[in-house]
């Protein structure tokens, strides 16, 4: 019985293995692990311009993924784009805690220069814990954004998504509201702005209940 | 012997008697007859005036009745002896008795006497028994004597009652007529013997009185103590007065004779005059006077005529006058005199009417001259005619525009503004031009047609000319009239400048300036236009008609985008010739060329193929009167406007950056070009040649500078309102600099040695020249925050795209086995996401609202993304959808992807564009337009050193600088012709290289002069048609022709030329000095505004 388990599965995988999608993710990975290893040897514009392409290969919310990736190489300063790159090497290779250590010392170490970038890259870090479950150093993460780089254009979405996860625990319920409130009156125009609104909604009723 | 009783002569008698008074009976009726014939008669014969003294009329009358009398007595005596004959009575009796013959006469005999023998008694009884037979009355018995008599007096009576009752009408008539008639039978002999007096004579008799004026009638009427007037005024009874007679004469007053009156006189004695007349005679006048004017043919005046008053006339001289009138009386002579004596006129005559032609050759008053029949003035004449005879005089012209000196345009086709004038008719304008040191010369004619006064605009076309900037043009407008003598009028002699490149560029600056004015008037009107009134809402069915108010908002409100989407491709071909201009006529600045090809796009874009279609469509919807499809058609075509709006407005932030952006350029190359002269001048200050040249040649470039300053300032101010704060310090900076050099170049007017001013002026050169660079940094600095602002909203779009995409994919995971209730809260996630990619949409777009740049592709990534969206939002509200929701957001996932991916490449490239174009590499054509830059800007600095007079050394420094100019261009040419992938002929590159290299030998050995500028200038026309060539090419490479069958065409209708077409104006426009106040922008408004109302009434809207 267990045997013939067995074999079905293999077959099942063998299956799935010779799919036209299964070709076509594994293609897509393959990409992908090209485009790190390009980063990885330093060449930023090939690496992030390889992120691009595989992108095109991945189903699509992986695509996001990686397109989050590489417009972040593209926005930041050119100073910040290796850390920035090396985060992304460490997060592929399974290291997220030193990425999200190796983004948060960069901008501790006061040599972001240019405004908004320090909160492009803890967002950015605050983003790879998330992909690791790293739920509460995200949200730390998030809060050092919201709190601390109010002007930067990552603030909203910083906002957002720690309002979220302040409605999902039901914590910091009235904080969260404030942070959005804020949100939709400086931001009017952002495109989460829409959404700010109906979390904002959902945070009132949280609170009224 | 006694006789028998007398019975029977008894009742013979009575017989006799009865006949007899019945003779006498006819005898008075038959008298009565003729006395009412003659008395009547008498009636007839007195007349009105009763029986003249003298007359025998009444004797014979009288003499007739007594004949008649006698007559009748003796006609009754004839009768009585036949009727009362005794035998014939006797007869009668017996007839009628019915006795035997002869019994009566018998017994009238016994009566009478018994013969003898014959008894007594038996007589006795015979005559008794023939009384006895003699019954009955006497008319019976009178039988017939008694019928004669009877019939006789019946005739008398019948003829009495004929006469009888004529005379009693008569009586009854006039009994007054009655009477005098009748007594005048009463006194025949005192009628036939009375004294016979004179006639009665009356004064005046029948005469004309003149109407209304009182009139004294004299009767003299010798012998008679009273005198009777008799008158009968027309329409009037008769009507008499007696007047007494005093010393032999009578005299009637009237006061007044208003109507035609017959009188007479009559004396009581009978005596009666001849009947006059009293005719009221209105005075001579002269009335209907008619004036017709004949013009001379040149003058082209239609004929004119004047009835009644005739005003005073002011006519050509050679007018021919037809004269005609018509008096109140026949008219012996008729004619003008002039006042004074003088000339004259006469006229013909016939009746009351004259007239006749008349040549006045002199002006003066002319009085008219008209007698009557009678040789009498008439009292009431027309008014003098007052001539004025208005020589032909010379036309008038005015220019209005530019008419002063002033710089040709770029096409070296200068329109002409020019207000003629002449009092009969103008038959052409020629337009002299020429050019005081060379020999082109040039009259361009333009009929005028034979109009009286125009608003001509005559072209002056130099574009054949070989003109170099710096060049003079002389011209004057010349004006000949339509007389035979050709009368001729010219104006003063005024300059056309050609443009040098520094004018070119303000005059693009103005031009973009003017651009902007008119599409804030565009944006304001199509606000006007959103915020009117909406179609009502469309409760009709198809095919009902439209009502009448509906129709007309809808065709107003597409007659209103109509117009404006014609001001919009107006611009946008203004902005094309633009171009074409700036280039032909040497600005061949890049920079402007992208910027004008570039809006020109934003114009085209404006009206959208969905616009025209829809105004189209609405059009046809209106025609066909469907009440539903038009309003729909208008609610669509509202929905195109307010696109159309919002684009006018974004365009119009773009124009008004590139205007700023033009006025930078131009001030940054002036400021350049300023202190490149301000050093020729430093170094030939240090040699001292000609102080006195110098030092006017400095004030020169000083009130340069402080104009360049002035224009310095109002950038600033400009840059301030776009916001750009760097660019307005640096150009704080730059005017500050200005300042400076301003100050050193007094310094070096005043300066007491050669070798100080030198040093001053090449400090002030320096510090024009540190100016210019400020600009420039500030303009690159400007370029780099525009691309900047560009890519960081690109980057934006991107980020926002990607932040979507994870929030659709979160949402994709929570619909995956959601309930319904759970779905249904969904749909507002998914909105939001909608939502969100709207605004990121508006985003991109304000980032873009000042770049020269776009993102290909990206805003119709944002429209799929958002379409996406919300077909999600529709999944999720379905049941059983196909596709599911969570594949539907799927889709939305990898829309939002894709719009990320190519903002982040638009990004990339906008950034790769701007290294290209700092490290300079460039194509083919943009090399060439590159270099026809450089050419120009030679060109430039030439026929700016040329007219310095520059000493030697410093002239060849000058050149030097030039020559090396002129040299990179021949090798840049060179090496482009070497370039094997080069489209360029390479037979044309060698030439151009070598012409280039030739003109850089000129100037290394020192020759300027205007030669070496033609040629230079004819080397600049061939690079930019080189460059257009390659344009061209690479065009064609990468658009496939497409050949197409021609279509149908319409064959327009010729119309005839209008007044509007020949210049013909009734509203002058205003004064030249006013038009030279005004900017391009609104001398266009001004003179557009005249010719709106100078155009035929049928044209006006």
């Amino acid at each position: 019985m267990r045997m013939r388990h067995a074999v079905i599965g293999g077959l099942l995988a063998l299956a799935y293995v010779l799919s036209p999608s299964a070709h076509a993710a594994l293609a897509g990975q393959e990409s992908v692990d090209m485009a790190v290893q390009i980063l990885a040897e330093g060449r930023l514009d090939d690496g992030r311009q390889a992120l691009v392409e595989a992108a095109t290969a991945l189903p699509p919310v992986e695509a996001t993924r990686l397109l989050r990736m590489a417009q972040t190489l593209a926005a930041l300063h050119p100073g910040m784009r290796p850390t920035a790159a090396r985060a992304i090497v460490l997060a592929h290779r399974g290291s997220v805690d030193r990425a999200t250590d190796a983004l948060v010392e960069a901008v501790e170490a006061a040599d972001v220069a240019e405004p908004g970038q320090g909160a492009a890259l803890l967002v950015f870090a605050a983003r790879l814990a998330e992909t690791a479950d790293q739920h509460e150093r995200s949200e730390a993460l998030y809060t050092r954004v919201v709190e601390g780089h109010r002007e930067s254009a990552s603030w909203p979405e910083a906002v957002l998504a720690l309002s979220e996860r302040r409605l999902a625990a039901e914590r910091d319920l009235s904080s969260a509201a404030t942070d959005l409130e804020d949100l939709i009156v400086e931001r009017p125009t952002h495109p989460l702005v829409p959404t700010a609104r109906l979390v904002l909604q959902r945070l009132q009723e949280a609170i009224g209940r | 012997m006694s006789p028998a009783p007398r019975a029977v002569s008894r009742i013979v008698d009575t017989v006799r008697g009865y006949v007899n008074s019945r003779a006498r009976l006819g005898l008075a009726a038959w008298v009565a007859a003729a006395v009412a014939v003659v008395l009547a008669l008498a009636w007839i014969l007195v007349g009105s005036e009763g029986w003249r003294a003298g007359t025998p009329l009444p004797l014979l009358l009288d003499l007739l009745i007594v004949l008649a009398l006698v007559q009748a007595w003796r006609e009754l005596a004839s009768r009585r002896e036949r009727w009362l004959a005794e035998r014939l009575v006797s007869r009668s009796v017996e007839r009628a008795a019915g006795l035997p013959r002869g019994t009566v006469l018998e017994s009238l005999e016994l009566e009478r006497a018994v013969p003898k023998g014959t008894s007594a008694g038996l007589a006795n009884l015979a005559v008794q028994q023939t009384a006895a037979g003699l019954t009955g009355s006497p008319s019976h018995l009178a039988g017939q004597s008694g019928r004669l008599a009877e019939g006789w007096a019946r005739s008398g009576l019948k003829a009495l009652a004929v006469t009888a009752p004529l005379t009693l009408l008569a009586l009854g008539l006039a009994p007054e007529r009655a009477a005098q008639a009748w007594a005048g039978l009463l006194r025949p002999v005192q009628l036939l013997a009375g004294e016979v007096l004179p006639p009665l004579e009356v004064m005046p008799g029948s005469v004309e009185v003149a109407r209304g004026t009182p009139v004294e009638i004299d009767v003299v009427a010798v012998g008679r103590e009273e005198v009777t007037l008799h008158w009968r005024a027309v329409g009037d009874v008769p009507r008499s007065r007696v007047g007494a007679v005093e010393n032999e004469q009578a005299r009637f007053p009237f006061p007044s004779v208003d109507v035609a009156m017959d009188y007479w006189a009559q004396a009581p004695d009978g005596a009666v005059s001849d009947v006059f007349t009293l005719a009221p005679a209105d005075p001579l006048l002269v009335t209907d006077v008619q004036v017709s004017l004949t013009f001379p043919p040149h003058t082209g005046r239609t004929a004119e005529e004047y009835r009644g008053v005739v005003p005073r006339l002011a006519i050509p001289f050679g007018t021919r006058l037809r004269i005609v009138g018509r008096a109140s009386r026949p008219l012996g002579s008729a004619g003008l005199e002039e006042a004074g004596g003088g000339t004259s006129a006469r006229f013909d005559v016939s009746g009351p009417s004259f007239g006749g032609d008349w040549t006045p050759r002199r002006s003066a008053l002319y009085e008219w001259t008209f007698l009557d029949a009678r040789g009498e003035r008439p009292g009431v004449v027309p008014a003098p005619l007052d001539v004025v005879l208005v020589p032909d005089a010379f036309p008038s012209l005015r220019v209005l525009y530019p008419a002063r000196d002033t710089v040709i345009p770029i096409t070296r086709r200068q329109p002409l503004v020019v207000d003629v004038r002449d009092d009969y008719g103008l038959d052409r304008l020629e337009v002299e031009a020429f050019r005081g040191d060379g020999p082109e010369r040039t009259v361009q004619p333009l009929s005028l047609g034979g109009v009286p006064a125009a608003i001509a605009r005559p072209l002056l076309d130099l574009s054949q000319w070989s003109l170099v900037p710096g060049d003079s043009v002389l011209y004057r407008v010349r004006l000949i009239d339509n007389s035979p003598a050709g009368q001729t009028t010219q104006s003063d002699v005024h300059i056309l400048r050609v443009p040098t490149v520094s004018d070119l560029r303000r005059d693009a600056q103005a031009e973009l300036e003017d651009a902007v004015r008119r599409l804030e008037e565009l944006a304001d009107r199509a606000r006007q236009e959103a915020e009117g009134a909406r179609p009502t809402d469309a409760s009709n069915r198809a095919g009902d008609p439209m009502e009448f108010g509906d129709r007309e908002q809808a065709r107003t409100s597409l007659d209103r985008q109509r117009e404006m989407s014609r001001e919009v491709e107006e611009l946008s071909a203004e902005l094309e010739r633009l171009a074409a201009a700036m280039q032909d006529g040497g600005l061949a600045d890049q920079d402007l060329q992208k910027d004008l090809q570039e809006l020109q796009e934003l114009l085209n874009e404006m009206n959208s193929d969905d616009l025209v279609q829809q105004m189209q469509d609405l059009e046809e919807s209106l025609s066909e009167e469907d009440a539903r499809r038009a309003m729909e058609e208008l609610r669509q075509m509202m929905e195109n406007q307010e696109e159309f709006r919002q684009m006018l407005e974004e365009s119009l932030e773009r124009f008004r950056r590139a205007a700023v952006e033009q006025d930078f350029r131009a001030t940054r190359e002036e400021a350049e070009e300023l202190a490149r002269r301000e050093r020729a001048l430093a170094e030939a200050l240090r040699e001292q040649d000609n102080p006195e040249l110098r030092n006017r040649q400095q004030a020169a470039l000083e009130a340069e500078a402080e104009t360049l300053q002035q224009r310095m300032e109002r950038l600033q101010d400009n840059l301030g309102e776009l916001g750009e704060q760097v660019a307005q310090r640096s150009a704080q900076e730059a005017s500050t600099s200005t300042e400076q050099a301003r100050q050193s170049m007094r310094e070096a007017s005043e300066a007491q040695s050669g070798e100080q001013a030198g040093e001053r002026a090449e400090q002030a050169a320096d510090q024009l020249q540190q100016a210019a660079e400020a600009l420039e940094q500030a303009q690159d600095r400007m370029a780099e925050e525009l691309t900047k602002q560009v890519q960081a909203a690109l980057q934006q779009t991107a980020e926002g795209a990607l932040a979507l995409a994870e929030r659709q994919a979160e949402l994709r995971d929570q619909m995956r086995g959601a309930t319904r209730e759970e779905m249904a809260d969904l749909r507002s996630d998914q909105a939001a996401v909608t939502e969100g990619a709207r605004n990121m949409s508006r985003n991109l777009e304000e980032g873009l609202r000042f770049s020269p740049m776009d993102a290909p592709g990206v805003s119709e990534l944002i429209d799929d993304a958002q379409a996406e969206s919300e077909r999600t939002a529709e999944a999720l509200g379905r049941r059983g959808s196909n596709p599911s929701p969570a594949a539907s957001a799927d889709r939305t996932v990898h829309a939002l992807n894709r719009l990320a991916m190519s903002a982040m490449n638009a990004a990339d490239q906008v950034a790769q564009a701007s290294a290209q174009q700092q490290a300079g590499g460039e194509q083919s054509q943009e090399q060439m337009d590159q270099l026809a830059e450089q050419q120009a800007d030679l060109m430039n600095q030439s026929a700016q050193m040329m007219p310095m007079q520059l000493s030697q050394q410093a002239m060849a420094q000058q050149m030097q600088q030039m020559a090396q100019g002129q040299q990179a261009v021949a090798s840049d040419l060179g090496e482009m012709s070497n370039d094997p992938g080069g489209e360029q002929s390479m037979a044309d590159m060698e030439a151009m290289a070598q012409e280039a290299q030739a003109i850089a030998e000129l100037l290394a050995g020192g020759r300027l002069d205007r030669e070496t500028l033609e040629r230079q200038e004819r080397l600049f026309h061939r690079l930019l048609e080189a460059g257009r060539s390659l344009e061209r090419e690479e065009d064609e490479e990468s658009e496939e022709r497409q050949s197409e069958a021609p279509g149908e065409f319409e064959r327009g209708q010729i119309s005839p030329l209008t007044d509007a077409d020949l210049g013909r104006a009734r509203f002058p426009l205003p004064s030249a000095a006013f038009l030279a106040r005004l900017t391009p922008g609104e001398r266009r408004l001004v003179l557009q505004y005249f010719e709106r109302l100078n155009r035929p009434p049928g044209e006006i809207r």
